[in-house]
């Protein structure tokens, strides 16, 4: 049974789905239901990942593992997948991009994050990490007629194919100085080895390769291309960035450091120390003066990336586990805030904060939900961030990390301001009328950039734009629907890992032991 | 000094002169043939670590494959030269010969840096079990590669290929033409 399909079978169902988007998409018609057919993708990778639950162990000469850990974070892969196809729904019908290579792309790079989740083996965990970062750059710049999606891509490409070179570089080096890139046993050749701390080779290798990680997950001296990107990308696609990509180069990490450099820990416990609380401080300073959505929550999620990371820096099996519990609250909360972003945007034709304006009036459904998402995000019960929060904080202070507990506070605390921010447009000030003709639903696909074009693109494309209008056909219902879907969703999610959180923490104190 | 040294200088030589001409080549294609050059001479080193394999993937892949498409790509498109940055500042151009030299040095000192950092590390001692083991994996054959390649390493290589699929889709779908649609 050591190379039997069966422990591949959410990796293969997802990918014989984005095969049968491909394919149904091929030729010029418009396909109906092709956004569905997408979605029942990670939905069969979910109930293959129950199959697969049963036959933990090591397959395929030891490259593919299925554990707790593996299990936790297909889960959440899969989960996120499936919330951004559902936010790409209603998206990529107001916006001109190719629908079925999108979807596919998407599906694509969940097998990428799903394939780091779930190996123990440098060499998998890197081609998984290609995948899902290949998927990326082409996602990214998926509204080929926006030069900032232009921009964000090629930006995006060539620091992460530069990255992926530094990651790589590591990689070698620990194949150098250990004979292996099974991470057991790095782990084993590491622990006999002595005067850790002198050996130059192990501190490159180690730095290398976190860097490597550290760019996925946007830390500090590697964040550069996060606000832009996430300004530039397709709004589903940033979410995706925000919780998929994340949370595998996250997984990647925990299981680096956990399982394959246990013995180094005194060359990385200070280096990430430093990191996490240069990125929390950046990121949430940052923050505050932005103007744009997305842009904040670029900022945002660099912030975030930092307290995540004083889950590993603490590296206890309960600040473990309660990393992996804030990133399952992190998926939830921030699908959350980027559903309700694209129901504005579809509405005002705008992503600044200032779109957000009297949202409270005309949507109380929609505002109390991204009250709530933002809540969460700044650790406020009784939502599942909070718990999260709360949870990461106890580990580090059991194990004497008491500063790094209370910079997470008062870094907390300098969140509330700009989240504020949105949420007192909401309800402080008055109402903005809607967009002209964007809340009938008769928005032409091209309309939105066409209004964009004003402000970010050059006269020629704006000018060029009525001609195309014939080649892409009217959307074929106003379809806030799936948006609607995705909130309550997130939201039950976000209130239940606040209120009922014990299941939870079991299940993740098992995964976090990463047996 | 024995002739796999020398032959090591020789090919060493040539792959960072051509690598150095890439960058500071004024005309892309000649930036490209350049390049070609360069890869080829990494495929000598290869060879002269006994890695066979490797050398023809290198010849195959990179100079036959990669710089072929680089080439028909330059040549589809309508670029000649490459603009090396803005026009310099009036005070800089005052020392024009001082600012080329610094263009032409830089990705020297780069480089030399670079170099100098990895070949510190390569001296150091932490190396494990490759110093005792070197020949195992230097020499092993093309038919042991392929054997590793569909049992121990079946997985990752199959996933290169949706790796593969992954970068065809996107860069098809970033560089169609709309009108297409």
């Amino acid at each position: 049974m050591a190379t039997s399909l069966l422990p591949l079978l959410p990796q293969l169902l997802l990918v014989l789905f984005a095969l049968a988007v491909l394919l149904y998409d091929l030729g010029n018609e418009d396909r109906p239901g092709l956004g569905s057919l997408a979605m029942l993708g990670p939905l069969a990778a979910l109930l293959g990942l129950g199959i697969v639950a049963g036959h933990p162990g090591e397959y395929w000469g030891r490259m593919l593992k299925v554990d707790s850990f593996s299990l936790f974070f297909q889960l959440l892969t899969y989960a996120g997948t499936f919330l951004v196809i559902l936010l790409s729904r209603d998206y990529v019908e107001r916006q001109p991009i190719h629908r079925g290579e999108f979807y596919t792309l998407i599906l694509l790079a969940g097998v990428g994050m799903s394939v780091m989740a779930s190996s123990a083996e440098l060499l998998m965990i890197y081609v998984g990490l290609e995948l899902m970062s290949l998927s990326s750059y082409a996602l990214v710049g998926m509204i080929k007629r926006q030069d900032q999606s232009i921009e964000a891509a090629l930006k995006y490409y060539l620091m992460g194919a530069v990255t992926s070179a530094i990651l790589l570089f590591g990689i070698s080096l620990l194949f150098g100085i250990t004979g292996t890139t099974y991470l057991p046993d790095i782990a084993s050749a590491l622990a006999l080895t002595k005067d850790i701390q002198g050996n130059l080779l192990l501190i490159a290798a180690v730095v290398f390769v976190l860097a490597g990680f550290g760019f996925k997950v946007s830390l500090v001296p590697l964040h550069m291309w996060t606000p832009d990107v996430y300004q530039g990308a397709p709004t589903p696609i940033t979410a995706f960035l925000a919780v998929g990509s994340k949370a595998a180069a996250f997984a990647g990490f925990i299981r680096l450091l956990a399982t394959g450099l246990p013995a180094a820990v005194s060359l990385w416990q200070p280096l990430l120390a430093l990191v996490a609380v240069v990125t929390m401080t950046y990121g949430n300073m940052t923050a505050l003066a932005q103007t744009n959505m997305k842009r904040m929550m670029g900022y945002s999620s660099i912030a975030q990336a930092g307290y995540i990371l004083t889950g590993l820096v603490v590296f206890t099996p309960d600040s473990l586990a309660a990393t992996l519990y804030y990133l399952l609250a992190y998926l939830f909360m921030n699908i959350g805030v980027f559903a309700c972003l694209i129901w504005v945007a579809n509405q005002q034709e705008s992503e600044e904060i200032a779109a957000f304006r009297g949202l409270g009036q005309r949507a109380p459904f929609y505002a109390v939900s991204l009250a709530i998402f933002f809540l969460s995000l700044v650790g406020i019960p009784p939502t599942g961030g909070f718990m999260g929060k709360f949870y990461l904080f106890f580990a580090a202070v059991q194990s004497h990390y008491v500063w790094l507990a209370v910079v997470m506070v008062i870094n907390s605390v300098i969140s509330l301001a700009y989240y504020y921010g949105v949420v007192r447009q909401m309800w402080l000030e008055p109402c903005l009328p809607a967009a002209p003709g964007a809340a009938a639903g008769g928005t032409s696909r091209w309309s939105m950039p066409a209004a964009r074009a004003s402000t970010s693109t050059p006269p020629a494309a704006a000018s060029s734009t009525p001609e195309k209008a014939q080649s892409w056909p009217e959307p074929t219902k106003p379809a806030s629907l799936a948006l609607g879907v995705a909130v309550v969703i997130s939201l039950l999610l976000v209130l239940l890992l606040g209120l009922y959180p014990q299941p939870f923490f079991e299940w993740v104190g098992k995964a976090a032991l990463l047996g | 000094m024995n002739t796999t040294l020398l032959a090591f200088f020789i090919v060493a030589f040539i792959s960072l002169v051509a690598a150095w001409r890439v960058i500071t080549d004024p005309s892309i294609l000649h930036a490209g043939l350049w390049m070609g050059l360069s890869f080829v001479g990494v495929a000598g080193i290869f060879l002269l670590l006994e890695a066979e394999f490797l050398a023809g993937v290198q010849v195959l892949v990179y100079v036959g494959a990669i710089t072929t498409i680089i080439l028909f790509g330059i040549m589809l498109s309508d670029v000649g030269e490459v603009r090396v940055g803005p026009e310099p500042p009036g005070w800089v151009q005052a020392g024009a010969a001082w600012h080329r030299g610094l263009r032409h040095a830089f990705p020297l000192l780069v480089a030399a840096g670079f170099a100098g950092t990895m070949l510190g590390l390569y001296t150091q001692s932490g190396w494990g079990q490759l110093r005792e083991r070197p020949l195992e994996l230097a020499g092993l054959s093309v038919g042991g590669i392929g054997r590793e390649l569909f049992s121990t390493f079946a997985l990752p290589f199959e996933i290169a290929s949706l790796v593969l699929l992954a970068a065809l889709l996107g860069a098809i779908v970033l560089a169609m033409r709309e009108e297409e649609r």
